[in-house]
């Protein structure tokens, strides 16, 4: 979704343009960069958190992105994707969902971190079946792969965002691939499995405890 | 590019919705201050109002029309799914109802669907409902019933029906809202259970509807049709009126069987008859449920129009016309026609409130305070507020004179007075005590001028000194000189002064004696003190608990695990308490054993035994009074006090507590519950009267059969049987009574309780007895269905027969002897009765019922029948004729016939009586009820004028025929499975908890009316008093200023 013509004066500018003049006091620039980069920084998160904690870490992500300093060494887009990566293994640290352990980001996946996300209704089975794939396999390899797909980006890119070695984006991609292609085909190749994956039994059997153990 | 690498890009794609929208908006405006409006359609979209499985609501702003709506946008579903909720949203839009929220519009926007709806300022039902009276809690859900109701009748299925999910406008007016999940009722109910799991489960596998409140089809993953919805309507208004959801655990496999358990009754004051209609709407089987809405909503309002019958309307306006100048001052009726107004600083104070409601306004809740108080416990004669602060312990001198401790500010203080003036003035300097001299034990002396009031300080005592002026003490006053420094106390007779000294010796000394003061022999470690009729507890550190009287010696009672942090000797001297390791025990001094130990946990050291010694009074650990019958063992909770209660204490023939506000509060005891004829150790399983009516037979589960007399005389015991006596008989001219048992014998006794034979043989156990009308035989059934014959001198039975067939619950739950001895009745569990001619020949095949078979011989020879379904039969002595059928709307648990024979009492599952001419076959029933619990025993009075009904949960209720008003006798714990009347007219009752009880109420129309005028005359406070009322009307309000 766009928003044009609400702040023509920023028309013509460019992200790196905007984010300079928001960080000189101009608020007007700052809306038309939060405009052009929030899809951004959405598509980047919603996959990984819960919807509550989505905005806020995009919150947190624009925030950050008034005050810091923009080097110019990558992109705006990659400069401020860094930080949303820098928040999201925050959280996923300060939640103690797992120590401040690279190695964890790199074995976990967002599945077993506990993140659920809420607004999925929507999806169409066939992203549904995606986006679980995605979820299933390491945070790290589920990063490089919805950056290169979804962003664009090139492996030096996502290195710059992840702060890794650029042979180590490779090696996520690729292992990441196959990871999510062995997931794709063991979700899809019996309909049991990704019911079984969507219904969660177990799941909706906690959630029925945690309905009963809240008020409403 | 290959098919993953597209499919990888194309799930990229951003959800566009107004969901999304409105979070990036919120975001801007979080960090900018402002952010660009949101519009869905021509509605400008404002806050999230909440947001559900099925989608999200909106506040949003019609800008063609200009006014406030909500916009609830779906999420998608697919096209089908979007075009049945299309169809399903405008079959609402097409609905009109006051309790439903108006549908406007409902448009598609991109691929979205919304539903715009009348914007209803206000709160949801969950956050109205809390800390309302039941009534008012009721109303509303009566008002939600019936635009659910409506919602049913345009053919659609609400299927998350929640408290918040109701809204509660500004204007009062209440109305269903959310219709994310309605459905058509018929998309829903063709064909078999859907598992379809976008039925079940969204795909971000939240459950649709709401688990908490779910009925347990639903939970299977089964459809929701309107039964359901009727399940969720009754589950909300469960909580509602308990607080607490009727079924509550941690899994739904516990949760499923604790529904099909069935939900634990709903707590006081709600009536039998809301609560029994509340519990049909959360049945487990659908089937078991009201059949609609309807049908429940009437249930509701009939139950809730049967609160405390006993008290006819025209004593009822009688009182509320007495409340009325209670109300002079209350704020004009609000537009919420459920809430009655309140200042606001009540609305701070729920309790606060709950009790200026309970007390002052002229409306149910008062009434049904009052109608609580005057049935159920002890009633509050008079409030004073005397004091400021804690009053931590009261005496009442004499008629109108009363003495009480209490806190004011970190300062302890005496004050004297009497009722009138209000209040007296402090007690003199002498008996104040400072923090140099603290100790201020005041003793009285029971029934005593002499001496009334010693106060202690720096170890010298005085006999009333100072408080001579305010009551002129018989005699002279004598100074004591120095006692030993320790614990003091005056001996109940008033002659000695025993000091507790720090070397755990007693010391006594006579007053007036110049000896000086003496150890008292046989006591070490002394530690607590208590003093009542002629004796003196002593508790000592190694955990012994002596008594002593003057001229004996201690004598030791019990010896504890611990020792008794306080002691407490009733005035008559028969009873003493100790608070021992947080517990209380009571022992009967004057026949001993072992102590009472009473349940709960109570604060120690505030207590009070009237002088009767038939009441104790106990303060919890949490703060409330509560009053214990000690024959009866009934305990009934002291509902008056704001707050905490501080002090309890009988004095002066009064019962009076202090509340933590300096409340004091005087109870009458009159008339509060029935006494203790005698007890089984377990529970009682049977009873019967014998023919004069003046004993009572009852069999025990723990093997004894007892005879209790009613007039007078002590009850004899027959021992004997080896396993539970189920069941008992008395032989016509009463010569005989017969008990069977589980141990396989019946037995058969004199009158008098000697052995006259035992009859062996049974299969399982004996059960049905009866003797023949010339007391020659004794009939009896078995478990797996045999009758036998005996003679009742004793010796060898014959078989007759038995109730046939390997496959049918065959045990005998009755047989009976026809009045001319002609035909002996049996019925079994299988619900087949037979009539076996006593002159030989195969047995008579009567009409079967459903199950559960019971007879019974009217005093005229003709028979009736009943079973597990709706029927009484009424058949002809001979069973071969049926001349009447009952018709139930439910099954009949009960059945009791007047003596004379015109009457008929019958009782079906849920709790109603009905009551039948028999004389009039063709006048209607008339329905009694409804009773918590099957009321399954029924007794009329001689006269027929009064109809006692017992429960299976332990209700007793008292009906009058007359006017179709009735008592409720609260004291049985567990289920009743007997009442009957004595000779005298006296209601009886016998029950689970082992209790044989008799309940004395003579109280006439205007004795009720008395106790109630008083039950609701409170004084109101002096802030309430300047708040409220003008000089003018606080002088007619019958308080003192």
């Amino acid at each position: 979704m766009t928003w044009t013509g609400l702040f023509p004066h920023t028309q013509a500018m460019s992200d790196e343009d905007l984010l300079r003049r928001w960080q000189a006091g101009d608020r007007a620039a700052g809306q038309a960069f939060f405009q052009a980069l929030y899809p951004v920084v959405v598509r980047f998160l919603r996959n990984k958190v819960a919807d509550d904690v989505r905005d806020d870490l995009v919150q947190q992500t624009f925030m950050a992105a008034a005050q810091a300093d923009f080097g110019g060494r990558s992109s705006v887009r990659t400069w401020l994707l860094g930080i949303a990566w820098r928040h999201l293994a925050s959280h996923f640290r300060s939640a103690g969902r797992l120590q401040a352990r690279e190695v964890e980001l790199g074995t976990l996946s967002v599945a077993e971190l506990g993140r659920g996300p809420e607004s999925q209704a929507a999806w169409r089975q066939e992203e549904r079946l995606l986006l679980e794939g995605l979820r299933s396999i390491p945070v790290h390899a589920q990063v490089a792969l919805e950056l290169h797909y979804w962003e664009g980006m090139t492996a030096a890119e996502i290195a710059a965002v992840t702060d890794t070695p650029v042979g180590t984006i490779k090696t996520r991609l690729r292992d990441g691939r196959l990871a999510l292609e062995r997931a794709l085909s063991r979700l899809a190749a019996s309909p049991d499995a990704l019911q079984s994956t969507l219904d969660d039994l177990q799941g909706w059997a906690r959630r029925v405890r945690e309905a009963w153990a809240t008020p409403g | 590019m290959s098919d993953l690498d597209e499919r990888l890009a194309a799930a990229g794609r951003l959800e566009d919705s107004l969901d999304e929208r409105q979070r990036q908006a919120r975001i801007q405006a979080r960090l900018f201050g402002e952010a660009p409006p949101v519009y869905i359609d021509r509605y400008r979209v404002g806050d999230r109002l909440g947001a559900g499985a099925m989608g999200t609501v909106f506040a949003a702003h019609d800008e063609r029309l200009d006014r406030a709506v909500a916009v609830k946008v779906l999420r998608e579903r697919g096209d089908s799914a979007a075009a049945r909720m299309l169809r399903e949203a405008r079959a609402l839009a097409r609905l009109s109802h006051p309790h439903v929220v108006t549908v406007h519009e409902v448009g598609q926007d991109g691929d979205r669907t919304f539903i715009v709806m009348e914007f209803v300022p206000g709160t949801t039902l969950a956050e109205w409902q809390r800390g309302r009276p039941w009534r008012a809690v009721l109303e509303a859900y009566l008002a939600a019933g019936r635009g659910l109701a409506a919602v049913h009748a345009a053919g659609l299925v609400h299927r998350d029906f929640k408290p918040s999910n109701v809204l509660v406008g500004e204007d009062g007016r209440v109305r269903v809202a959310d219709f994310g999940l309605v459905r058509a009722a018929d998309a829903v109910e063709a064909g078999p259970a859907p598992v379809d799991p976008g039925q079940r489960l969204t795909a971000s596998g939240a459950l649709v509807g709401t688990p908490a409140y779910m009925a347990p089809e639903q939970l299977r993953g089964q459809s929701a049709d309107k039964i359901s919805d009727l399940f969720a309507f009754s589950a909300s208004l469960y909580e509602a009126l308990a607080g607490v959801r009727p079924f509550v655990a941690p899994e739904v496999e516990a949760v499923l069987a604790r529904m099909e358990a069935g939900p634990p009754p709903l707590p006081r004051p709600v009536p039998a008859g809301v609560a029994d209609a509340i519990a049909r709407g959360l049945a487990h089987d659908p089937a078991r449920r009201w059949a609609s809405l309807e049908a429940l909503l009437a249930a509701l309002e009939h139950g809730a129009r049967r609160r405390a019958p006993w008290l006819v309307p025209a004593l009822a306006r009688g009182v509320i016309a007495g409340l009325a100048a209670w109300s002079l001052r209350t704020a004009p009726t609000p537009a919420t026609p459920t809430a009655p107004a309140l200042p606001a600083a009540l609305r701070q104070r729920p309790d606060l409130a709950a009790r200026v409601l309970a007390l002052r306004a002229p409306a149910d809740a008062a009434w049904r305070q009052a109608a609580l108080e005057v049935l159920g416990g002890p009633v509050t004669e008079q409030v004073l507020r005397p004091a400021r602060g804690p009053v931590s312990d009261l005496q009442w001198l004499g008629p109108d004179d009363w003495l009480l401790r209490f806190m004011d500010g970190t300062a302890e203080r005496w004050t004297a007075g009497a009722s009138s003036p209000w209040p007296g003035p402090t007690l003199a300097a002498a008996c104040r005590p400072t923090p140099e001299a603290p100790a201020l034990p005041a003793s009285f002396v029971p029934g005593s001028q002499a001496g009334a009031l010693a106060c202690a300080a720096e170890g010298l005592v005085d006999l009333g000194p100072t408080a001579a002026t305010l009551y002129p003490f018989a005699g002279p006053l004598r100074p004591l000189g120095a006692l030993p420094a320790g614990g003091h106390l005056l001996t109940p007779d008033g002659r000695d002064i025993l000091t507790r000294v720090d070397s755990g010796e007693v010391l006594r000394q006579t007053i007036g004696s110049a000896e000086p003061p003496a150890p008292l022999a046989g006591l070490a470690g002394v530690q607590r003190m208590a003093a009542g009729g002629a004796v003196v507890a002593f508790a000592q550190a190694d955990g012994h608990i002596l008594t002593w009287q003057a001229g004996g010696r201690p004598r030791r009672v019990a010896r504890m695990d611990h020792p008794a942090g306080g002691l407490l000797v009733s005035p008559s001297g028969q009873w003493l308490l100790a608070w021992v390791d947080g517990f209380v025990r009571v022992w009967d001094l004057e026949v001993g054993g072992e102590p009472m130990q009473l349940p709960g946990s109570w604060r120690l050291g505030v207590g009070s035994f009237d002088a009767s010694g038939r009441w104790l009074v106990l303060v919890s650990a949490d703060s409330k009074a509560t009053l214990w019958n000690l024959q009866t063992e009934v305990a009934h909770p002291l509902v008056g006090h704001s707050g905490i209660v501080a002090s309890a204490r009988f004095s002066g023939g009064r019962l009076v507590t202090g509340g933590g506000d300096g409340e004091v509060r005087l109870w009458t005891l009159e008339g509060l519950d029935g006494e203790l004829v005698g007890r089984h150790r377990r529970a009682i399983w049977a009873a019967t009267l014998d023919p004069a009516g003046d004993h009572l037979a009852t069999a025990g589960m723990d093997g004894v059969a007892w005879i209790w007399p009613l007039r007078g005389g002590a009850p004899v015991a027959l021992i004997g049987h080896e396993k539970p006596v189920f069941s008992v008989h008395y032989s016509r001219n009463g010569a005989r009574l017969a008990t069977g048992s589980g141990d396989e014998t019946a037995r058969v006794w004199t009158s008098a309780g000697a052995p006259v034979a035992t009859l062996p043989g049974h299969e399982g156990w004996a059960y049905g007895l009866d003797f023949s009308p010339d007391g020659r035989w004794l009939a009896t059934g078995s478990r797996t269905g045999v009758i036998r014959l005996w003679p009742a001198a004793g010796g060898a039975g014959r078989i007759l027969g038995d109730h046939g067939g390997p496959d049918r619950p065959r045990r005998v739950h009755t047989v009976a002897f026809s009045p001319d001895g002609a035909w002996l009745a049996s019925a079994a569990k299988s619900g087949e009765v037979r009539l076996w001619p006593m002159a030989g020949g195969p047995p008579r095949l009567l009409p079967p019922h459903a199950g559960n078979g019971h007879l019974l011989y009217l005093p005229d020879g003709t028979l009736l029948t009943l079973g597990a379904d709706a029927d009484v039969r009424q058949l002809t002595t001979d069973g071969g004729r049926v001349l009447r059928t009952l018709h139930h709307p439910a099954a009949v648990g009960g059945v009791a016939a007047s003596a004379d024979g015109r009457w008929l009492a019958t009782s079906v599952q849920g709790g109603d009586v009905f009551v039948w001419s028999l004389a009039d076959a063709a006048a209607p029933p008339r329905r009694l009820g409804p009773h918590a619990g099957h009321a399954e025993f029924l007794a009329f009075d001689a006269p027929a004028a009064r109809l006692l009904v017992g429960t299976s949960t332990g209700d007793l209720r008292l009906w009058r025929l007359d006017d179709g008003t009735s008592r409720p006798l609260p004291g049985h714990f567990g289920g009743v499975r007997f009442v009957g009347f004595d000779p005298a007219g006296v209601p009886l009752s016998a029950g689970n908890d082992g209790a044989v009880r008799r309940w004395p109420v003579d109280e006439d129309e205007a004795t009720l009316r008395a106790r109630l005028a008083r039950a609701t005359r409170v004084c109101p406070t002096a802030d309430e008093r300047a708040a409220w009322f003008t000089p003018a009307e606080a002088a007619q309000l019958g308080c003192a200023p």
